[in-house]
């Protein structure tokens, strides 16, 4: 618990400039995108949609920081991210099962399909915030 | 070699077939009509510039932002156009997920009947729109699908997509006619772009077809047919010849000496058998056998791996274009399936049909006919 405790007051202190931050926004999705949709990460645990949701929470956070920025550059941009943020949670929503979700070895083709889909529609202007910031 | 993008009719149907095709097939993933429109016209510009063998974007693969992902791929940079074609296509999927007027529906697009021996894949069938890349170089065909497919994330979502690597029909008289793989001269009697008036009773809907917007464009018909060619190659010259109907050297047929010689239906072998048997494919197809039907075949080889079971995944993606699919590809392939002996040797595996817009005039975007009809 102490290293957790250090890691935590040292993750707070980390500076992280915006290309960093945006860049950190794609990672995280490009994670979900070839690892997680494909099942691959938790080949054992099958908890691959808690990770999921765990990324794209982080990628959003990592926006969020960016907003005001982004907003001054690219006013189009952001709505456009609230939109498919918003899209991705609605779809994970469907596979809620208390508290967490179902477990990927009970997805269908399907179900993986459509999760792909709103990843790469995220993916794409998520991709663009680096851009639109140094911009 | 440029082909021009803008015209009367879309390029990639009668202009000369290239060597190398990728074909994609998108669905929708809004039915928001105004995101769609905003998209048909990104596409629109960037379909454009890579005709002229321009990247998507200017600047578009290295010229930008280097913080930010290039907007254009750039695979293609240095390449010349190759003959680039982009022919666009909306599947049925198009007007009803839009919501848009029936009226506006091309009656075209109703559902093809399921014919005999079909093995169809939903995976490797339909879709709302399509996007046809042809080129004489399969790197530049690859990009532009690539690019369209990447503008599209968020609106479209690949459906499928089949690459083909030499044509299979000539769509021109200054073309020779390539072979398919089961090593046969392919489209000898094809619909060409010499043909005029021949093309609009075929190919191009015509004023007074239904509906209005579609007139000077046309219909495509893709089937992906998967080619048992192992089987194929342990069967004899003789037979294979019968089945087709024409030499395998010379594609002339049977009971002829070269290929574009007419092919005389009524002759008699001194067996007393037709020349050309009954069953065989070239008379099936026939427009004598199908009360005139013609179409304009545009198809392409493909070997797509293999099957896992140590055979080639090959065969033949059939693209065809029409008039009416319901009067011309359904007699047809109804004619094939019931009869052709070569339907022993092959498998429909995937299926689809799409409404081609005209060709666009100055300044307009796909589709625009129909979106501001």
């Amino acid at each position: 618990m102490a290293d957790i405790a250090d890691l935590q007051s040292r993750v707070t202190t980390v500076e992280l400039t915006p290309v960093q931050l945006a860049n950190g926004a794609k990672e995280l999705l490009d994670e979900v995108a070839t690892g997680k949709i494909t099942g691959e990460e938790d080949r054992y645990s099958h908890t691959d949609l808690w990770d999921f949701k765990a990324n794209v929470e982080g990628s959003q956070g990592a926006v969020a920081a960016l907003r005001p920025v982004i907003d001054e550059k690219d006013p189009t941009l952001g709505p456009l991210l609230d939109e498919r943020f918003a899209a991705v949670d609605a779809l994970l929503e469907e596979y809620r099962e208390g508290d967490g979700y179902r477990l990927y070895t009970d997805l269908t083709e399907d179900d993986i399909r459509r999760m792909s889909e709103a990843v790469d529609a995220l993916g794409e202007p998520v991709s663009q915030v680096a851009g639109v910031v140094t911009s | 070699m440029v082909i021009p993008f803008r015209g009367e009719r879309q390029a990639g149907i009668v202009t000369p077939a290239q060597d190398r095709l990728h074909f994609v097939a998108l669905d929708l993933t809004t039915d928001d009509r105004e995101r769609v429109r905003a998209l048909l016209q990104k596409w629109t510009t960037a379909a454009e510039r890579m005709t002229a063998g321009a990247e998507t974007a200017p600047g578009g693969a290295v010229g930008g932002n280097p913080e930010a992902p290039p907007a254009d791929t750039g695979e293609a940079l240095g390449l010349p156009a190759a003959s680039l074609t982009l022919t666009f296509g909306l599947g049925p999927g198009f007007f009803d997920k839009l919501g848009i007027d029936p009226a506006l529906r091309p009656p075209g697009l109703a559902e093809l009947p399921r014919f005999t021996l079909d093995q169809l894949d939903p995976a490797l069938s339909g879709g709302d729109l399509c996007i046809q890349a042809c080129a004489d170089d399969p790197q530049v065909a690859v990009h532009a699908v690539r690019n369209l497919v990447r503008i599209g994330f968020g609106t479209t979502a690949v459906r499928w997509s089949q690459l083909g690597f030499g044509r299979t029909s000539s769509t021109s008289t200054t073309q020779a006619t390539p072979r398919n793989l089961f090593g046969f001269k392919d489209g000898t009697r094809n619909l060409k772009a010499e043909d005029g008036p021949e093309l609009d009773r075929h190919v191009w809907v015509q004023p007074g077809d239904d509906p209005a917007w579609l007139a000077g464009g046309t219909y495509l018909v893709a089937r992906r047919i998967r080619m048992h060619i192992e089987i194929w190659d342990r069967t004899s010259l003789t037979e294979q010849e019968v089945i087709v109907g024409r030499t395998k050297g010379e594609g002339a047929p049977l009971g002829a000496t070269a290929e574009f010689d007419a092919a005389d239906f009524a002759a008699v072998g001194p067996d007393g058998e037709p020349r050309i048997g009954e069953v065989a494919h070239i008379r099936l197809a026939s427009a004598e056998a199908l009360g005139g039907v013609r179409i304009l075949r545009r198809g392409y080889n493909f070997v797509d791996g293999s099957d896992g079971q140590g055979h080639l995944n090959a065969g033949l993606f059939f693209v065809a274009f029409m008039r009416d699919p319901h009067a011309q590809f359904v007699p047809m392939q109804r004619a094939l399936a019931n009869n052709d002996v070569m339907m022993e040797y092959i498998e429909h595996t995937g299926s689809a049909v799409f409404a081609c817009p005209p060709g666009l005039a100055d300044g307009q975007y796909w589709a625009q006919p129909l979106l501001e009809a």
